[in-house]
């Protein structure tokens, strides 16, 4: 048997974990829930600490993946049966459709612009909405519309067959079923990454009921270049340039109250929030930011050159005392922030025209089924639990199945990919390199 | 529904519109009020804060007479409601403290069984009666007034108990004044307290607490405060001259009013008997809009 | 591979790429194109909003087929992060992928002229034409193959080093493992326990070494050290020396580099090296170990010591877990033994960071801040070490009589890091540790072939080094031709007429790719040449040609550059 790998999860692990594989001659399924590949990253602006364009440094990544001989994606799939044991998994995809038939699709837009039904748009964080078809982002890998069967007139049973009117070359197909693909891989890859905390149920800060206070995936989409408003960092109250902005470190995480947040800490929130900080100073060179902290996170190669950056270049001010609430002016609607300053002991208010909550990073809801599916176990906290780090590195608790990235725990980017090699080399290690051997 | 009525120490002692106001439209909505044979103080503040057993002691005390008559009890007071609810959890978690005070009560021929539920007014009018049974009580809507909602913190913050709303968001006497035909808006200081529970320790304390808070209601363009517990009325009415001094502004004029007022007035009913004349603050230009209609 | 027909005027395709607005919303660009149109040699010019899309790249492929195009020019962003990706659609439509051009109208063009759309939309113009006028010099070329060595040099015998070697030595690779000590083990046969499970690091270690042992594809040379390495990718000539003399050579293919780091001794601060009651962390872990602790009430330890300062602005990332794993068994061992521990950020992380919290501080450890400008005082008052500390926790100064002060200091770079580095040409940062390509690659580095893992590279703890000599061993096993850095064609060749046999190139070549031949003249392996052009450009004899970027090809750009008139 040609031996080949299952990854499960599209993000920036997935894809690296895929192109070492490929790249030594292995075989990879590349199974991904989304229509497109890119996971979180993508819809990030920046990287920290080097300040890079994330979507700008991904999709090359995103492409030579895509395209790789090696390589099979499946977009818009998921794993529903594992059966079998190292060596020898039986795997069950289930593909579902795009109601696009992309051989014939030129991407012209037509479908897309003639659409009746609008919906929030969640690779916009909400901010904008798309059309029930639509293509995810200008750089979406692959470049290919799909119908969104929840919102769609034509599945609600409304009869709706506008877009295949107005389709020039026939390119939608209602009527594609979903497909049950059965693979057969010697060991399998998890890669399923995170998700971001809803700071709603910490009712002190006001996330949903005050319009400027906003999460960090919101954030990025605001500042990004292909965002709802072009990289403007206009508050959602009234479109106003936000000039005065604060960061409110570990909403979510280090929390030990009882049924509200996670008790560890996400890792990599205090470097987000200063280059996110860093991004606002260099757009706005006159605006006013300030981050309210509890410990500085710093530990890898470059991170404390970025928080000196932004506070003793850039004039970050950074305030040690976690605030106790945000409160809203009903007219204006800027934030009233009280807080201690821990260093000094005083007391004060902050007013701000937008304040972003550094939510922490959980383990995705699916976790719980796709852990079913391989047999595998969850760990406290529901990230996949690797039993041994130390002897059995990136090893869930069934034999075969390995794990990168942030599935298993928060981490970012550069580990993440350092881990989705490692783990492409526990995934073959024991068995022996495929024939074509020639090259480099 | 039926209730024993538990107006407590304050609403007896001066804050008779409140009461009045009470029975007037409880009633009117269905909500048949008990009176308390032999009723004491629940013993907050003063016991809580030095004697807790004996505090302890008279709230399970006031619950075993509600018990005895099968009613629920309805405080009237914020204070009395955290209260009771309190006690009910020491009790609970407590067996031998709790038995202790049964050994006391049955001197009285009273047990206290801790099954009694605490009502809260607002949780009566807003969850039992429900806004829109009282909307369409309404016949004298009060259109145009825009009012600053004051829950007050002993119902909103019960530190893990059950609380009467959300403590972060309470919207439920947002709700009924809305149900009245008033305008309502979220203001920052709408979870602040009223001070009054430094009014032994520290009264200029008191008075800035609640004269910030009243400045802010001004600044904001309310027409007026409401609220639901005799503690908080009693320092942003009663004592708005004083908050006056203690503020240094003169101007610092608030209409402040109970909800139940408010109610008697949109229902219809004649001031007189809302008590409306004991508001020492400047109602009377709200007054007038609202019988204008 | 289709190689296309040597023409005199080959037909030229150009793809002018919006980017979205980055570029669409500053450049002119149907104007550009129909610009293009009237360049000489274009037989074909469109435009895209994403050329570097799964759609824009069909069609360029598309267009190369149905208007037979032997050249392509793309006018979008920069070809360090995008060339891969167009010369990919060449050779997807039987095109060489060395016959691409990239005009690069963003970072270049449409970014920084944002201001002035029609002077951009000129410049525009100006380098579509520069890259059309080298595009039709492009020769094609293919790249050489080269055969899987078998071989495979880890230097540094720790934990990272070792599980880089056994997952190499499991895919059928030959590892020749060399350690400097007398045995192997590195840092970890130092340490006490590892943080969070609190298992023994020398039981830890053991199980890793016996696999090592055991493993018939692993050669040890322990007591040894690498002295020099000539060579380049896939034929590294190795040279090992023991005891002062060379004792073995081998022949790799590639090289990892696993030398760890070591622990800060920082002589003079907080009285370190002045008093034996004031130790590192890694003195307290070896008296863990010989339960050297009699007499030991109080123990303070100092977080930040040497790092996060001035001198070493980094944090050293395992400082915050060793203390609070150390203080956690301090008080294990004896109730009556105080810990305090002195912070100034806790950086504990990742899902263990809560339980190891909460661990210490149940176990009574007290926890207290200082800031970066009052930093603790280590005195010795009366015989005894006084530790002095300003806490804006509670705006008061705390003294602690202390009979064990243990400063947490960083790991710092090995002393024969800079000499491996200068031997195998790798950069380093500010501080000594290798530095790694690019944050989206960061295990590969400067040199092909040869790779870092482990604390060598940036501080990290024992979890992490394994993982990382793991993932190193992916990309040694890798067998494609590099794919690193959008690598272009551009090769060196040297005219053996012209060639004075000077040697200035070979002491120049970053990448070892020239030798002196038999007669003195230099020759070049252009499998190894990075095409970087250093020879070229300090060749006396102009005896060098950098293909790719030929005299020829740099001058038809610049007199494109200059003569704006379209000429056709």
């Amino acid at each position: 048997m040609d031996e080949s790998v299952l990854v499960i999860g599209g993000g920036v692990a997935g894809i690296q974990a895929s192109l070492d594989l490929a790249n030594r001659g292995i075989k990879v399924h590349l199974v991904e829930k989304a229509p497109f590949i890119g996971g979180v990253m993508a819809q990030l602006d920046k990287t920290f600490p080097t300040m890079n364009c994330c979507i700008c440094i991904l999709e090359p990544k995103m492409i030579e993946c895509y395209r790789h001989p090696k390589i099979t994606v499946h977009t818009l799939s998921e794993v529903t049966e594992v059966g079998g044991s190292k060596g020898n998994f039986k795997v069950k995809v289930i593909e579902r459709p795009r109601f696009v038939d992309t051989s014939r699709c030129t991407r012209c837009g037509a479908c897309i612009e003639k659409c009746p039904v609008t919906v929030p748009d969640e690779f916009q964080a909400g901010f904008e909405s798309r059309k029930a078809i639509y293509i995810p982002f200008p750089q979406a890998v692959p470049y290919a519309p799909s119908i969104d069967k929840g919102s769609c007139l034509h599945f609600g049973g409304g009869g709706c067959i506008v877009c295949e009117e107005a389709c020039p070359t026939g390119a939608i197909k209602y009527e594609q079923d979903p497909r049950t693909v059965s693979l057969n891989v010697s060991s399998i890859i998890v890669a399923t990454g995170f998700e971001q905390y809803d700071p709603k149920e910490m009712g002190e800060y006001g996330y949903k009921r005050y319009d400027n206070v906003i999460t960090p995936l919101e954030f990025e989409r605001l500042v990004s270049p292909y965002g709802p408003t072009g990289g403007e960092l206009t508050r959602p109250s009234d479109g106003k340039i936000a000039k005065r902005i604060a960061f409110i470190q570990c909403v979510g995480s280090r929390s030990h109250r009882p049924g509200i947040g996670v008790p560890y800490c996400s890792g990599i929130c205090c470097m987000y929030a200063a280059k996110e900080a860093v991004t606002i100073k260099e757009k706005y060179p006159d605006s006013e930011v300030t981050i309210f902290y509890i410990d500085i996170k710093a530990f890898s190669r470059d991170f404390q050159n970025l928080i000196n950056k932004a506070r003793d270049e850039m004039g970050v001010e950074y305030i040690r005392g976690k605030p106790g609430e945000i409160r809203e002016n009903p007219l204006t609607k800027d934030l009233y922030i009280w807080y201690e300053d821990t260093d000094t002991g005083e007391i004060g208010r902050k007013e701000v025209d937008l304040a972003i909550l550094s939510a922490a990073l959980l383990p995705r809801n699916e976790n719980t089924r796709l852990a079913q599916v391989l047999g595998v176990d969850l760990d406290e906290f529901g990230f996949f639990k690797v039993e041994d780090p130390f002897l059995s590195s990136l090893e869930t608790t069934r034999d075969g199945i390995y794990v990168c990235g942030c599935c298993h725990g928060p981490r970012d980017i550069s580990n993440s990919v350092v881990e989705a090699s490692a783990a492409a080399m526990k995934a073959t290690t024991g068995t022996r390199l495929t024939a074509e051997g020639s090259g480099g | 529904m039926k209730y024993a009525l538990f107006p407590g120490c304050t609403v007896q002692a001066d804050q008779f519109g409140y009461e009045a106001s009470a029975r007037e439209v409880l009633p009117r909505l269905g909500v048949e009020l008990v009176d308390m044979e032999g009723s004491s103080c629940c013993g907050f503040p003063a016991f809580s804060s030095i004697y807790p057993s004996a505090w302890f002691y008279l709230s399970a005390r006031n619950m075993a007479i509600a018990e005895s008559m099968g009613l629920d009890l309805l405080p009237l007071c914020n204070g009395c409601h955290l209260s009771f609810v309190e006690t009910k959890h020491h009790l609970e978690v407590n067996p031998r403290l709790k038995e202790s005070i049964n050994e006391n009560l049955r001197r009285e021929g009273l047990t206290y069984t801790g099954d009694v539920k605490i009502a809260h007014i607002l949780e009566v009018l807003h969850d039992a009666v429900g806004v829109e049974k009282i909307g369409a009580s309404v016949k004298r809507p009060i259109g145009g007034l825009k009012f600053a909602t004051h829950p007050g913190c002993h119902a909103i913050r019960s530190g893990g108990l059950d609380h009467t709303d959300d403590p972060e968001n309470p919207q439920k006497l947002d709700d009924l004044m809305r149900a009245l035909g008033a305008d309502v808006m979220d203001y920052p200081e709408k979870t602040d307290c009223c001070g009054s529970s430094l009014a032994i320790a520290s009264g200029k304390t008191t008075l800035m607490i609640a004269g910030e808070k009243l400045q802010s209601v001004k600044k904001l363009g309310f027409d007026g405060l409401v609220t639901v517990c005799p503690f908080c009325f009693k320092v942003f009415d009663n004592r708005q001259r004083a908050i006056q001094a203690a503020m240094g502004d003169r101007s610092l004029n608030v209409p402040v009013f109970y909800y139940t007022q408010l109610l008697g007035l949109a229902m219809g009913l004649e001031p007189e008997k809302l008590g409306l004349e004991l508001n020492l603050s400047p109602i009377d230009p709200i007054l007038e809009k609202i019988l204008e209609g | 591979m289709n190689m296309s027909a040597e023409s005199s005027s080959p037909r030229v395709g150009v793809f002018v790429c919006r980017c979205g607005v980055d570029i669409g919303d500053v450049i002119d660009v149907p104007a550009l194109v129909e610009y293009a149109k009237k360049v000489q040699g274009v037989a074909y010019a469109t435009e895209d909003s994403f050329a570097c899309s799964t759609s824009g790249l069909e069609k360029i492929e598309d267009a190369i087929k149905r208007h037979n195009l032997e050249r392509l020019v793309v006018a979008a962003c920069t070809p360090r992060t995008h060339e891969a990706i167009f010369q990919s659609a060449c050779e997807r439509s039987g095109l060489n992928k060395y016959l691409v051009e990239m005009a690069n109208i963003r970072e270049q063009c449409s970014w920084v002229h944002r201001d002035d759309s029609q002077a951009a939309t000129e410049k525009a113009k100006d380098l579509v034409r520069m890259a059309v006028a080298k595009a039709r010099l492009l020769q094609p070329w293919k790249e050489p193959e080269i055969k899987v060595n078998p071989n495979i040099l880890v230097v540094g015998g720790g934990v990272s080093g070792l599980s880089s070697a056994l997952s190499l030595a499991d895919l059928g690779f030959k590892i020749y493992l060399v350690e400097k000590e007398a045995e192997l083990g590195g840092m970890l046969k130092s340490l006490h326990k590892l943080s969070p499970t609190m298992r023994d690091s020398s039981e830890s270690l053991e199980s890793m070494l016996r696999l090592v042992e055991q493993n018939p594809n692993i050669e040890i040379h322990t007591s040894s050290r690498v002295k020099s390495v000539e060579g380049a990718i896939s034929n590294f000539e190795v040279e090992i020396e023991s005891d002062g003399k060379v004792v073995e050579r081998f022949n790799v293919g590639r090289i990892i580099v696993a030398i760890g780091a070591e622990i800060l001794k920082p002589h003079g601060l907080y009285g370190y090296g002045h008093d034996k009651r004031i130790i590192i962390q890694l003195d307290l872990e070896e008296k863990l170990k010989n339960n050297d602790l009699k007499g030991v009430g109080t123990v303070v330890m100092i977080q930040c010591a040497g790092s996060r300062n001035d001198e070493r602005p980094y944090c050293s990332r395992i400082c915050c877990n060793t203390a609070l794993k150390n203080a956690q068994i301090l008080r294990e061992l004896s109730p009556d033994i105080d810990v305090y521990i002195i912070y100034k950020d806790l950086i504990t992380y990742g899902v263990e960071s809560s339980a190891l919290e909460l661990n210490t501080k149940r176990r009574g450890v007290k926890l207290i801040r200082y800031r970066d400008e009052s930093p603790p005082e280590v005195a010795i008052e009366d015989g005894s070490v006084v530790v002095k500390v300003f806490s804006p926790t509670i705006n008061e100064e705390m003294t602690f009589r202390a009979d064990l002060v243990v400063l947490s200091t960083p790991l710092v770079p090995r002393g024969e890091a800079s000499e491996l580095a200068r031997m195998l040409k790798l950069p380093q940062d500010p501080f000594g540790f290798f530095k790694e390509a690019h944050q989206l690659s960061p295990l590969d580095f400067a040199t092909e072939g040869v790779y870092v893992c482990g604390t060598a590279r940036a501080p990290k703890d024992a979890v992490e080094s394994i993982s990382e000599g793991l993932g190193v061993g992916s990309k040694a096993a890798e067998y494609k031709f590099s794919r690193i850095r959008g690598r272009g064609a551009a090769f060196a060749e040297i005219n053996e007429k012209k060639c004075s046999g000077c040697g200035i190139c070979i002491e120049l070549c970053p990448y070892n790719a020239i030798r002196k031949d038999e007669i003195g003249i230099s020759r070049t392996d252009s499998a190894l040449c990075g095409g970087c052009g250093v020879c070229a450009a300090s060749c006396p004899e102009r005896a060098i040609t950098i293909h790719h970027f030929t005299d020829d090809q740099l001058e038809a750009q610049l007199l494109a550059a200059i003569d704006r008139r379209p000429r056709k």
